[in-house]
């Protein structure tokens, strides 16, 4: 449709627009077309390299979960802590072996405490919580990662009722989407899929995934080993305050353990700093819970080799988990007190794989569980 | 609703198809009446009650003011239609401030008063749509054009979905005459107008949100961390955001409009290549400007009175137009300074007979785009304390950038090739440019603007910056 060029659509009176002449819906549907031929190729490619689409573990999932700890009360099985108890427990065998339901509260590299003050203030919280012990989450004036933020933002929240809105509309259509195409595999943009998992033939392949329940499966075969573990290790070691080890330093990787070795054996003890007022306060927040009804189990979860040394180097048992388990009211569980847990290997130091955590899962819930819950 | 959603293109798919099955036009218009507030409700429901209080208020006077023969009583009936549109505007924009601003006076003058909480959620679009009311309601008053219009063609005015929220601000005038009659829609005007969706979802997702809205954000959050370098980045970064995320706002609104049948003006004209700052206003949110000076500098005097005169109401009108934007000082100050910048203009347009001449230059649009870029800094930042950091930051050398590299070449090279888009482009439209494309260059453009979106999806979802005006 053409009109005269002396008709503006600059005017604010203008009453009909000029449209730039010739075809414009066929270029619309074939643009339409290749943008979707796009997308195919990319899905394509990135199942060709093993990705999955996943669930975004974003905060919106988080909070789902919150609710539905809230909403169970005494039916409740709620898992707090970090990446080892998101990626260490089978939902399932957890339902199954103690009759509970399970609500997976567990952010990775998150403290566990602003979400275990969050349940302690809640008065609907009178079930079972399972607690993921880190030393240096307890240990720590301040909290990390994202468990603060989620749990204010949860206080914010919580008042509201699961209304068909716009926002609420959206996240539905949204997640839909993103939960069934692999550009969005694990948050990603599709951009960075397509930069770093297509373009790039180096790229990690996808080891992690989150299901619905916020459960996480690490699949360590897909990972080039050792590398990764001593990545891990590296990492680790940096964080508690270890020299640096440059991995492609040593020309053997027995050179490497070695020189990882050597620097495990320089760390010192951490201090105390936090720890006594944070077990004080754990212990509090335990009684809050146990006072509704509810129980709070503390689980040091497995770990293996470098990773466990650097532990066990900087946060010596009689410092801080025989003191925190004599202090707090709560069943507390270390997996290195049980010849059962010694089977299990954490492939990159610190989690297990996929395929150990449903054994892994019940030989815990027989533990803990001794008999049967009625 | 925000058109960068997943639950508008649900919803847009669903109205324009009932659109074009239905075929009595009576009933075509009752469907997009009903399809706009049910858009308008995805916020807040309740305040739906707003916009209709608003439209029957403004229809039923409009009319009045028309079959009323007195001159007194006309004015009586305007004047409560603007001091009723005002009002609600005061109150749900404007109260919150100016009640905090009371409470400061008073604790200046020695009284212990505590305010009371102003929780009021501001009603989305109320800026825009009040001022298409008034421009009605004014219209009518000055015999430009008659009231005999229906409430439902009056309803759809105010309420059409593309515009409701963050305009192009209509002029009844222009939109009420579409209404009378059904026009029939070429298929490539439908293709045309949803490609101007697509470009303008390009503008927002791809170049404001993905392209300089991080480098914005690093900086002003953290202010005084910047030296000189990523200061300007992010300035100019800005002077990229606003214009693209509020210009691609517009595109949509306009192509949307465009694909049901309707024609709404353009609301920019590569303002980034204006030569001077009234040539700036002639390009930068064009509806609402125009509207300033339609209804509120031209009636204050315009330029007909003395030169004191006509500046004093080039700072009173870019002062309104600052606290159009929003209840804030920081608005007010930018307004302020735009009005001060037109005022020096016209001073020395009227003294220097080599202004001309100098404005004529390429350089001229550079400088107008550079200190445009530093007036924006007020109108981001917020707080005074962020706008000086920034302002200070602007010449705080550092040897290092904290930027990340690559993304602040990318924000320079976006802002560089914008800027010779728009001198190279200042005196076409875009349609002229588009229309020497050959069908396949049609496709692989809206192909890449597509595969772009598709691309920078997922990441952080922002609304569009005037929602909130």
């Amino acid at each position: 449709m053409n009109v005269p060029s002396s008709i503006s659509n600059f005017d604010v009176h203008v009453e009909k627009r000029q449209v730039p002449s010739g075809m414009w819906l066929y270029p619309l549907a074939f643009a339409v077309a290749v943008a979707l031929c796009f997308v195919t190729w990319m899905e394509y490619r990135l199942d060709q390299k093993g990705f999955r689409a996943t669930i975004v573990d974003s905060d919106a999932e988080w909070m789902k979960q919150r609710r539905r700890a809230s909403d169970l009360g005494s039916k409740a099985l709620v898992i707090v802590g970090a990446s080892r108890a998101q990626l260490d427990i089978d939902l399932s065998v957890l339902r199954q072996r103690t009759g509970l339901e399970p609500v997976q509260l567990a952010l990775d590299g998150s403290s566990a405490l602003p979400v275990l003050r969050g349940l302690a203030e809640d008065d609907r919280i009178s079930g079972t919580v399972l607690v993921d012990f880190q030393p240096a989450d307890i240990n720590s004036r301040k909290f990390f990662g994202q468990s603060e933020l989620f749990e204010s933002e949860w206080d914010k929240r919580k008042g509201e009722g699961e209304e068909i809105d716009f926002a609420s509309t959206e996240r539905e259509l949204t997640d839909y989407v993103r939960t069934h195409l692999r550009s969005y595999a694990d948050g990603a943009s599709p951009l960075t899929s397509l930069l770093v998992r297509i373009v790039n033939r180096e790229s990690t392949p996808q080891y992690l995934r989150v299901l619905p329940t916020r459960e996480g499966l690490a699949d360590y075969r897909r990972v080039k080993m050792p590398n990764f573990y001593f990545l891990r290790v590296a990492r680790d070691l940096e964080t508690e305050g270890g020299d640096y080890v440059d991995i492609q330093s040593a020309s053997t990787w027995q050179q490497l353990a070695d020189a990882f070795q050597a620097n495990i054996v320089k760390l010192n003890a951490a201090k105390p700093d936090a720890f006594g007022a944070n077990t004080q306060d754990i212990s509090r927040m335990v009684d809050r819970i146990r006072g509704r009804g509810g129980r709070v189990i503390f689980v040091f979860m497995p770990t293996s080799g470098l990773v466990h040394e650097i532990l066990d180097r900087r946060y010596p048992r009689e410092e801080f988990w025989n003191r925190f388990a004599e202090s707090v009211n709560a069943a507390s569980f270390n997996s290195n007190d049980f010849s059962q847990f010694r089977e299990f290997e954490c492939p990159d130091g610190s989690h297990l794989d996929f395929r150990d955590k449903t054994r892994f899962t019940a030989v815990l819930a027989d533990m803990i569980w001794p008999q049967p819950l009625q | 609703m925000l058109f960068n959603s997943i639950t508008f293109l649900v919803f847009f798919a669903v109205v324009f198809v009932t659109y074009r099955l239905i075929p009595t036009w009576r009933v075509k218009k009752i469907v997009l009446l009903l399809a706009s507030y049910v858009f308008y409700a995805a916020w807040n429901p309740p305040y739906i009650l707003i916009l209709v209080f608003s439209t029957f208020m403004d229809w039923r006077l409009a009319r009045a003011i028309d079959r009323s023969q007195s001159t007194y009583r006309r004015k009586q009936l305007l004047l409560l239609s603007v001091a009723a549109n005002l009002s609600l505007l005061g109150f749900f924009k404007y109260g919150g401030f100016l009640l905090e601003n009371f409470h400061w006076l008073l604790s200046q003058l020695g009284f212990d008063y505590a305010a009371p909480g102003w929780n009021i959620v501001l009603p989305v679009g109320i800026s825009f749509y009040t001022f298409a009311s008034l421009s009605y309601t004014i219209d009518v008053y000055r015999r430009e054009m008659s009231a005999d219009v229906g409430f439902l063609d009056y309803a759809l005015f105010v309420s059409f979905f593309p515009h409701l929220v963050a305009g192009p601000i209509l002029r009844a005038r222009a939109f009420l005459p579409q209404l009378r009659a059904p026009t029939s829609i070429a298929r490539d005007q439908i293709g045309w107008g949803l490609s101007m969706v697509v470009f303008g979802l390009f503008s927002k997702t791809v170049l404001a949100d993905s392209v300089f809205a991080p480098i914005v954000d690093s900086v002003y959050s953290k202010s005084l961390a910047y030296g000189a370098l990523d200061t300007w980045t992010a300035a100019l970064a800005f002077s990229g955001q606003i214009y693209y995320d509020f210009c691609g706002y517009s595109l949509c609104a306009i192509g949307l409009a465009l694909s049901f049948g309707f024609a709404f003006p353009d609301n920019f004209r590569y303002p980034y290549a204006a030569r001077g700052f009234a040539d700036f206003w002639r390009r930068w949110h064009i509806s609402l400007s125009t509207w300033l000076r339609d209804y509120l500098y031209i009636p204050m005097g315009g330029s007909q009175k003395n030169s004191i005169g006509t500046y004093r109401n080039l700072i009173l009108t870019m002062l309104v137009g600052g606290l159009w934007h929003g209840a804030s000082w920081m608005f007010v100050l930018w307004g302020a300074l735009h009005g001060v910048l037109l005022a020096v203009e016209r001073f020395c347009r009227e003294h220097s007979a080599a202004y001309e001449k100098v404005a004529q230059s390429v350089w001229f649009s550079f400088a107008t785009f550079i200190v445009v870029t530093v007036v924006w800094i007020p109108f981001r930042a917020h707080d005074p304390q962020t706008a000086w950091a920034v302002l200070t930051g602007l010449h705080r050398f550092e040897s290092s950038s904290h930027l990340d590299a690559w993304t602040a070449a990318l924000c320079l090279m976006a802002i560089a090739l914008t800027l010779l888009w728009h001198f190279s482009l200042r005196d076409r439209s875009f349609e002229s440019y588009v229309a020497q494309l050959n069908a396949v260059a049609r496709g692989a453009l809206i192909s890449i603007c597509l595969i772009a979106i598709f691309l920078c999806s997922g990441g952080d979802e922002r609304a569009f910056i005037y929602f909130q005006f």
